[in-house]
């Protein structure tokens, strides 16, 4: 067999004699191009957060243990405060505009304000000592209680009359209960399949823009996506945890840290996902995935945070100062 | 080690500018019915009253019913009897070395500021800036009853027993009746 080495006489030779070699190196360099463009497109992709607003300062008393967030399609900010027991509403410019609540069982108080989700008119807030969901419009009025049993591990509003709960109870985990208004529950949809549930299988939740259901576990790595009738699409890990440690705690042996704290969407449906004590910057690391579960890019947040929000117009909402502080960033994405 | 501790402690609360950063009314400062000597050892009281110390872990704060225990237990004391006897020690956060010490004392202020005016604590609860009572705060927060002797007679942890929560209302009352 002759050994031609790179004599490109003989091969212009060859391809004169066989066009399909030329197609085919196109081919093969346009491949090799494409996929070094994808290559160097994903690991360039690095997300800068530039702070817009600062809600609570150190001096003020306008936050002291800000726990759920949401923002309204004008801007405005509301915001549960665990430590004076209150519901609170900001203006786009972080001014305080109303305040309702205070320490109590009845209408409109608390006793551990929580998880603060939004449809297009209403605020529903859950509450880690109160059974059910206070709803308040919003100008912060109370408006009902959603009589739910079940403590709430979180929640998410499909439409106006209808949110999604995840259950805080170690022999209700594994499932999500669908509730209208009323406390009707409508459907259940079984994330477990059959399994004995137990607190490693507690989730956050979020939907895309397709109603696509997505999960992230709290104590264990994993992910997964589900259709609207409840079928799983996908599940993926992606931290690489071996094992997850466990303590004593009373009876109890539970996690020693938080594999995942929350997971939110922005408008064009990449996945936001904050992790918690195995990142390499716990609670500060957050991942994005597209739709599929592909890792498009980590950002890490100035401070850590027990949660995240992005509002309408793409912008993030973080902690920090131990709570006293809510900061809203510009998601910079790099220009491709 | 404890009895140590215990004339650290309350060598500390008796004399304010040493140490710690009061947040609260420091009324009680000047007008505490204790008196200073030159030694701990020394202090004399002017009468049988037992003394409550609380310790307070910052990261109670951070935790929504963590310190419901404890305001249970304060609000179930007659105020006029623990703005005489009860002292608070709020321990800071060991765990954040990222953060600048004039911040976490900032936030710590402005959380234990909070704290005091929602849940009307009559009693003053000062900042450990130095961190003096880290090991008493270790396994979080807890309560250490003194007697005038500044002997520590009992030691717990919150969330408290209904026992515990008795025996230390026994303790005080009774004393305070003398």
């Amino acid at each position: 067999m002759k050994d031609r080495g790179w004599d490109w006489k003989e091969l212009r030779c060859d391809s004169k004699d066989n066009p399909w070699i030329y197609i085919g190196l196109i081919v093969v360099l346009l491949v090799v191009c494409v996929s070094s463009t994808l290559a160097s497109e994903n690991a360039s992709l690095k997300v800068t957060l530039e702070e817009v607003l600062s809600v609570g300062s150190l001096d003020d008393d306008t936050l002291f243990q800000w726990v759920g967030v949401t923002v309204d399609s004008y801007g405005q900010i509301y915001v549960t405060d665990a430590m004076d027991y209150s519901l609170k509403k900001f203006d786009a410019d972080g001014k305080l505009l109303q305040k309702t609540g205070g320490k109590g069982q009845g209408p409109g108080e608390f006793l551990a304000p929580r998880l603060l989700v939004r449809s297009d008119d209403h605020l529903f807030v859950t509450d880690q000592s109160l059974p059910g969901i206070q709803v308040f419009d919003h100008n912060l009025k109370f408006v009902h209680r959603i009589p739910i049993k079940i403590p709430i591990g979180d929640v998410q509003v499909i439409s106006d009359d209808r949110i999604a709960v995840v259950a805080l109870l170690i022999n209700q985990s594994g499932s999500i209960h669908v509730y209208d208004h009323g406390g009707q529950l409508l459907k259940q949809i079984h994330y477990t399949e059959g399994k004995k549930s137990s607190m490693m299988d507690w989730v956050e939740i979020d939907f895309d823009s397709e109603d696509n259901l997505y999960l992230v576990y709290n104590f264990q790595d994993r992910i997964e996506k589900f259709d609207v009738n409840g079928g799983r699409l996908w599940s993926r890990s992606l931290l690489d945890i071996k094992k997850i440690k466990t303590k004593k705690v009373g009876p109890w042996e539970v996690p020693d840290k938080i594999v995942f704290k929350d997971i939110v969407f922005d408008s064009e449906d990449r996945m936001y996902i904050l992790g918690g004590g195995h990142s390499a910057n716990p609670s500060r690391d957050v991942y994005v995935l597209n739709p599929d579960g592909k890792l498009l890019t980590t950002f890490t947040l100035p401070e850590s945070s027990h949660c995240i929000y992005i509002d309408s117009n793409n912008f993030l909402y973080s902690r920090a100062n131990d709570g006293i502080t809510l900061k809203k960033y510009r998601i910079q994405w790099p220009k491709i | 080690m404890a009895k140590n501790l215990v004339y650290c402690a309350l060598f500390l609360l008796l004399w304010p500018p040493l140490n710690l950063d009061s947040l609260s009314t420091t009324k009680k400062l000047h007008h505490s019915p204790l008196s200073l000597s030159a030694h701990p050892s020394s202090i004399q009281y002017p009468d049988n009253r037992k003394f409550l110390l609380f310790i307070i872990d910052f990261n109670d704060f951070m935790c929504m019913n963590c310190l419901e225990s404890f305001l249970s237990f304060c609000h179930s004391i007659p105020p006029h009897i623990l703005d005489e006897m009860a002292w608070g020690i709020l321990v800071l956060d060991q765990d954040n070395k990222n953060r600048k010490a004039k911040t976490t004392l900032k936030i710590a202020q402005k959380k234990l500021r909070g704290f005091i005016n929602v849940h009307r604590i009559p009693f003053p609860i000062l900042i450990d800036t130095h961190n003096m009572f880290h090991f008493p705060a270790r396994e979080g927060t807890a309560l250490i009853v003194f007697d005038n002797q500044a002997r520590s007679i009992s030691r717990c942890l919150f969330p408290l027993s209904k026992e515990e929560s008795e025996r230390i209302m026994a303790l005080l009352l009774n004393d305070n009746n003398h």
